[in-house]
């Protein structure tokens, strides 16, 4: 009996990379998934869950609003209810602003924000109907730190966190959570594409610039995803979980706006000295 | 089995509240422990309920701001069961008033037990951890280690002081394996909040409500399900970051 047994979970661009992973690790403890992805070739790569039962496959384009019915259908019909979204599926434009057309931007908050937000807003009536549920939205460390080289992708991942905050405080009284997860340098397929002829040898490269001295797995990012859909992780909402491997050693000076206060200035919260 | 099956764990400030709450699911997990605790009957409370779940615990005395104290602990640790896998920095203190009205050792007090805490602890179960070729540790801090807060000076200084402390023990834990993570609990209602509060209980659901989007008060127990969590293998890739179990509290 796993963790999510009995759960109902969509994840989409769950045919490769991160979003197999969380698949993978989903399915390990118990849930029904559906995923999505932009082909039908992709299915072919997670043929195994498909195979066993665990999962269906929907071809879908997240960033359009009216392809979304096809993914939420597909769950109602197979398991009659849907208690998880996770919007892994994105995508990253990485050259200098002398390179980039209005039209990259335009496209990275289609498919970093678009997507998410079109998510959110299908599933939602849904998980309210369910009293509850979970929506885990992949964003990046670049989303919360920048890096100068990801002008159209790190504000996209930016304003996706700010969405998932704002979701969090809106689904409280619904009881559904919604959380970031953060992923730094991570070996998914995207990666192993942009790494080169020797991509081992560079992976390998880039482990000392992580405090653990490796570059992380995307098994790594589906097991932290499984468990904060889980009722383990059921007091939590609204944050961001950050794979903060590489910053934590770097050098970084941002300025804090001064938050909310956490308690109200109520006498019950005075603690005199012992 | 549990998941936390041979895992040898330290954890302090377990007679009550969160502390309490981790030691029963960290037995649960079948982890073997050894606790510390400030009030006598209460930690023996806590050692009697860990024992009748069939657990391998031993209960020390600790004054975390006591280096052979800290040394004490790890010894009991190594003889009992071989070796050490988690630290748990939960003991922690507060007072909360307004500035002009804290003594004057205030700060002082908190950061002895907020910070020097942690540090000698960290510091001490080291080398061990080293030799061993990794750990956890798991520093317990508050939202109010986040933020300021009216009331908090000493508090939310004292825990700002420890989650620096702790990010800067992940950057250099890296290299010998060790892992630190920051746990931030919101509102828990512990047992003895629980008694504060209920002398004013008209009060409490409304202030939940504009506080927490989940509307609920944190129990113990949500913050020993995270802390189950972190030191599973599961997690062996998160160090440096901070975790709030809230219930939103700080999405705000």
């Amino acid at each position: 009996m796993g963790t999510l047994s009995g759960k109902v979970a969509i994840v989409t661009g769950g045919t490769a990379g991160i979003g197999r992973a969380c698949a993978i690790a989903m399915a390990r403890e118990g849930a029904k998934l559906v995923l999505t992805g932009r082909s039908a070739e992709r299915a072919e790569k997670i043929k195994p869950l498909i195979d066993s039962g665990a999962a269906i496959y929907v071809q879908q384009d997240t960033t359009v609003e009216t392809e979304w019915p096809k993914a939420i259908d597909a769950a109602l019909k197979a398991h009659g209810k849907i208690d998880i979204l996770v919007n892994n599926a994105g995508a990253i434009a990485v050259k200098p602003l002398e390179a980039m057309a209005h039209a990259d931007l335009t496209r990275m908050l289609a498919a970093n924000l678009d997507s998410v937000f079109c998510g959110m807003r299908a599933v939602w009536p849904h998980l309210i109907r369910n009293n509850g549920g979970v929506i885990v939205n992949m964003s990046a460390l670049m989303g919360e730190r920048t890096a100068g080289i990801g002008m159209a992708y790190t504000p996209a991942k930016a304003a996706q966190q700010s969405l998932t905050k704002t979701a969090a405080l809106e689904g409280g009284r619904h009881n559904i959570r919604v959380v970031s997860v953060l992923p730094g340098l991570i070996w998914s397929d995207g990666w192993v594409r942009m790494a080169g002829a020797e991509p081992e040898k560079t992976k390998a490269g880039l482990g000392p610039t992580i405090p653990m001295g490796r570059v992380g797995e995307t098994s790594e990012i589906g097991e932290v995803v499984a468990w904060l859909c889980s009722d383990d992780a059921r007091y939590i909402t609204g944050i961001d979980i950050f794979d903060r491997r590489r910053q934590s050693s770097g050098m970084k000076t941002y300025v804090r706006p001064l938050p909310p206060p956490y308690l109200p200035d109520l006498p019950i919260f005075l603690t005199p000295a012992r | 089995m549990g998941v936390l099956s041979g895992k040898a764990v330290i954890l302090t400030g377990a007679s009550s509240g969160i502390g309490k709450g981790t030691a029963l699911k960290l037995a649960e997990a079948s982890a073997r422990i050894v606790f510390t605790g400030r009030d006598g009957p209460r930690s023996d409370e806590t050692l009697a309920t860990l024992r009748a779940m069939g657990a391998a615990v031993e209960l020390v005395r600790l004054d975390v701001t006591s280096e052979a104290d800290w040394a004490r602990v790890i010894d009991t640790c190594l003889s009992r069961f071989g070796r050490v896998d988690v630290l748990i920095n939960n003991a922690g203190d507060a007072v909360m008033d307004r500035i002009e009205k804290l003594p004057a050792n205030a700060m002082n007090d908190l950061i002895g037990v907020n910070v020097d805490g942690p540090f000698l602890g960290m510091r001490a179960v080291w080398p061990h951890m080293k030799k061993q070729g990794g750990g956890l540790i798991i520093n317990v801090n508050s939202v109010a280690g986040q933020r300021g807060n009216v009331n908090g000076s000493a508090y939310c200084g004292s825990k700002a002081a420890q989650l620096s402390l702790s990010l800067t023990a992940a950057a250099e834990g890296g290299k010998d394996n060790i892992r630190v993570v920051s746990l931030h609990p919101g509102f828990t209602l512990t047992e003895g909040l629980e008694e504060t509060l209920c002398t004013q209980p008209q009060m409490l659901q409304p202030m939940i409500d504009s506080m927490i989007p989940i509307k609920l008060p944190g129990r113990p127990a949500d913050m020993g399900d995270a802390v189950v969590f972190l030191c599973s293998d599961d997690a062996r890739n998160l160090t440096g970051i901070e975790i709030n179990v809230d219930g939103g509290m700080t999405a705000r």
